[in-house]
């Protein structure tokens, strides 16, 4: 997805520009040796390792698989995948016409609904917290609330599954209350619950870092100058911090519903899609099928997880845009 | 937004792309006829040289070094490195692997796995005079087998007993369960005795639940599909009345969908949370580890599965097969290792070290073994053995099954509702032929 994020932003020196503009634009005119000829090899040379690697692990997977979803491929012909017959869409009408995969879109659809907003939330109002509130160790909290992100989430989800068991530390606490703590893996909606509680722990820590650069980038000029005008701290919040990180929060929620729609590791290491199937996602859904030897199903069932990630990242940078 | 000239012109190329692979897909078709197996290459004796890469799942791999010693004694010229995969992900990983064409020499494929990876045409047939095929359980040897030809060498074999906490159910006053009766009678006696859940099953529901499930379906004289492997037989009256029984010990809270999980399972047993579940052989090592052999030999029994409502006796059977694939860089070391597995006086080492049963009938009348009380339940079970439906779609039909027992065991359907509805989805699925 880095390729829809940097085009579509525009954003000057990132990788996935396919080449400078300054070369698309007058290139034809020029000889082999002119300076702007050197200039675009220059520059194809530079961006060549990219390219190499783009084609090789993105391009042509992706361009395989995609013309594998179109076939009835299964696990007999993986050793000889030419070996296959065309059926058009029928795949693609298949799964989605698959209640399983139904239920996995709605799955995902509703980790993306929980997850997004609550990251995007938790995350901004530590970031505003370590930016204005907190003075003392504000390292230190950065640091703690930045280790989710970088902690093992296979070690993370060990611990999860232990801590959530019936009669595990979680229950323990809640019934310590006096109230009967839920049963996480056994009840579907609190199995979603706690897949949501897993990915929102270990996300919040990308959401403040993002929002912690964003605020610090606002200039403390526009607040003295509104205190001068007379504006209270919710005015300035309100007309100034919002606005100027409208940027920052784009790229934030695109980041984490692209992050959110591709949802694999949680349900998979934490609930294994269970129970009942009510914690599988597509991301899952498409791994199992694979494993279940159903090759063509689960490449279009991962195409159509790209079309929608496609989909939902263009409707966000659409309402988020920069206004001018 | 500037700078959006390039996008149509780097759609277009790509749709190209795409189009034009489109084409030279659409050019080719499914062959008619299918590729001639590899004619087998026979294996000879000399020791084997070179490096071989082996694939291995589970507990065994653990324990593998100490034969990888022995291998290396008599053929000093041979390097071994193992990779362990984990078990939940082997059928996967391999398929990628053969898909990609760069495989391990040898593979360990428990028995579950071999139905979806044989059909990949990613494994070799044994060569011929490699070992001798009557020298091996039938059911051993059968797994491997494919339109009546091997591709596999049979490691170890073993009947699922019911181990059972005797000094709990003399405790309790119960009796020892021989039949379904008699298991939920055990089962409701300890359960008023202070044992949390007496029964333990596997959960969570999977393909492993509904192998389990097969094994009480064969005891009410059903199973999940027909003998010559052509048809789903999941709502049929027998497996109806099987799950009916089956849910009802979840209804009345002999058994929990919800604990214990498999890393519970020992401490469950051995604190007495629960006490009776269905495992193989290698659960007494694993009680011997976390308490002690006496204590294991004072108040544990490994008993044949109680029978069904007419008299009907079933165990799950498994095991499985060291197999090369056909891309292996070294299949002459490979087959020789496979070889020298399953020969008598190894097959009884491995016994002695993991104690997982001989796959070489004979081995079975070997001291050790014949004079051992607590295995001759197990030898028992293996001659009612019931084995994994033999087909490529079982992995996606044990978990629609594994769901319709969810169902029923969290009370949200009834047994033959839930069959019904599983019996649909397998049909759909069919029997990958």
């Amino acid at each position: 997805m880095s390729l829809t994020l940097t085009r579509t932003t525009g954003g000057a020196g990132q990788a996935g520009s396919p080449r400078p503009p300054v070369v698309r634009a007058t290139s034809r005119r020029r000889s082999w040796h002119s300076a702007g000829a050197v200039q675009s090899r220059t520059g194809w040379l530079f961006v060549a390792p990219f390219l190499i690697l783009f084609a090789l692990f993105t391009a042509i997977p992706v361009a395989t698989s995609f013309a594998m979803s179109f076939t009835d491929i299964r696990s007999r012909e993986i050793r000889n995948p030419l070996a296959v017959d065309f059926v058009g869409f029928d795949n693609f009408i298949d799964v989605l016409s698959d209640p399983t995969f139904q239920r996995a879109l709605l799955t995902t659809l509703v980790f993306v609904a929980l997850c997004v907003p609550l990251s995007l939330v938790i995350g901004f109002v530590l970031a505003l917290a370590l930016d204005t509130g907190i003075r003392r160790l504000r390292s230190t909290f950065r640091a703690v609330i930045y280790v989710p992100v970088i902690a093992n989430i296979v070690a993370a989800a060990v611990i999860w599954q232990y801590a959530f068991t019936p009669s595990g530390p979680v229950n323990t606490a809640i019934e310590s209350l006096g109230v009967a703590g839920p049963n996480w893996f056994g009840d579907p909606a609190w199995a979603v619950a706690n897949v949501v509680i897993l990915s929102v722990w270990r996300n919040i820590g990308t959401c403040m870092v993002l929002f912690l650069a964003g605020l610090q980038a606002v200039p403390n000029e526009l607040y003295e100058a509104s205190s001068l005008d007379g504006a209270g701290g919710l005015r300035s919040a309100w007309s100034i911090t919002l606005p100027l990180l409208r940027p920052t929060t784009l790229l934030v929620s695109v980041l984490m519903t692209v992050a959110f729609l591709n949802i694999f590791e949680e349900p998979y290491l934490l609930t294994g899609g269970g129970p009942l199937g009510s914690t599988r996602s597509i991301a899952l859904w498409v791994y199992e099928q694979f494993g279940f030897g159903n090759v063509a199903g689960s490449m279009a069932g991962s195409f159509i997880l790209l079309l929608l990630v496609g989909i939902v990242a263009l409707v966000q940078f659409r309402v988020l845009r920069p206004k001018h | 937004m500037h700078s959006r000239s390039p996008r149509p012109r780097t759609f277009m190329a790509a749709t190209a792309g795409i189009a034009a692979l489109t084409v030279v897909l659409a050019g080719c078709g499914r062959a008619d006829a299918p590729e001639d197996a590899a004619s087998p290459q026979a294996i000879d004796d000399a020791p084997a040289t070179g490096t071989i890469e082996i694939w291995a799942a589970g507990g065994d791999g653990e324990q593998l070094p100490e034969m990888f010693d022995l291998f290396q004694e008599q053929n000093p010229d041979v390097e071994i490195n193992m990779t362990q995969v984990p078990e939940d992900d082997f059928v996967a990983k391999m398929t990628a692997a053969i898909s990609g064409g760069s495989v391990p020499d040898l593979v360990y494929l428990f028995t579950e796995f071999q139905p979806t990876l044989l059909d990949t045409g990613g494994f070799s047939p044994v060569p011929s005079g490699l070992v001798d095929d009557a020298a091996f359980f039938d059911t051993a040897w059968d797994a491997s087998v494919v339109d009546g030809v091997a591709y596999g060498v049979p490691w170890y074999t073993y009947a699922r007993p019911f181990i059972i906490r005797t000094d709990l159910t003399e405790a309790a006053g119960a009796e020892v369960p021989t039949d379904w009766d008699g298991l939920r009678a055990w089962a409701e006696t300890l359960q008023d005795s202070g044992v949390e859940t007496p029964l333990d099953l596997v959960i969570p529901f999977n393909q492993y639940t509904s192998l389990q499930f097969d094994m009480f379906a064969h005891q009410a004289g059903g199973g999940l599909i027909s003998d010559d492997l052509s048809a789903w037989t999941i709502n049929d009256p027998a497996n109806v009345e099987a799950l009916e029984f089956w849910g009802s010990l979840y209804a009345d809270g002999l058994a929990s969908p919800d604990e214990p999980v498999t890393m519970d399972w020992v401490s469950y047993l051995s604190s007495g949370r629960s006490a009776g579940l269905y495992n193989g052989p290698w659960f007494r090592g694993w009680l011997v580890d976390a308490n002690s052999a006496e204590w294991v030999d004072e108040n544990i029994a490994l008993i044949e599965p109680p029978a069904g409502p007419d008299g009907g006796r079933a165990a799950q059977v498994g095991g499985g097969n060291w197999a090369v694939p056909v891309d292996a860089a070294n299949p002459d070391a490979a087959w020789k290792f496979a070889r020298f597995m399953s020969e008598p006086e190894n097959q009884l080492h491995w016994y002695e070290i993991f104690g997982n049963l001989p796959a070489v009938e004979s081995v079975w009348d070997e001291p050790e073994i014949a004079d051992n009380a607590v295995l001759a339940p197990i030898r028992d079970s293996i001659s009612v053995g019931v084995t994994v439906p033999k087909v490529p779609t079982w992995g996606e039909v044990g978990e629609v099954v594994a769901e319709a027992m969810e169902r029923v065991a969290r009370g949200q359907a009834e047994p033959q509702e839930a069959l019904d509805q599983a019996q649909a989805q397998a049909e759909a699925i069919g029997v990958g032929d």
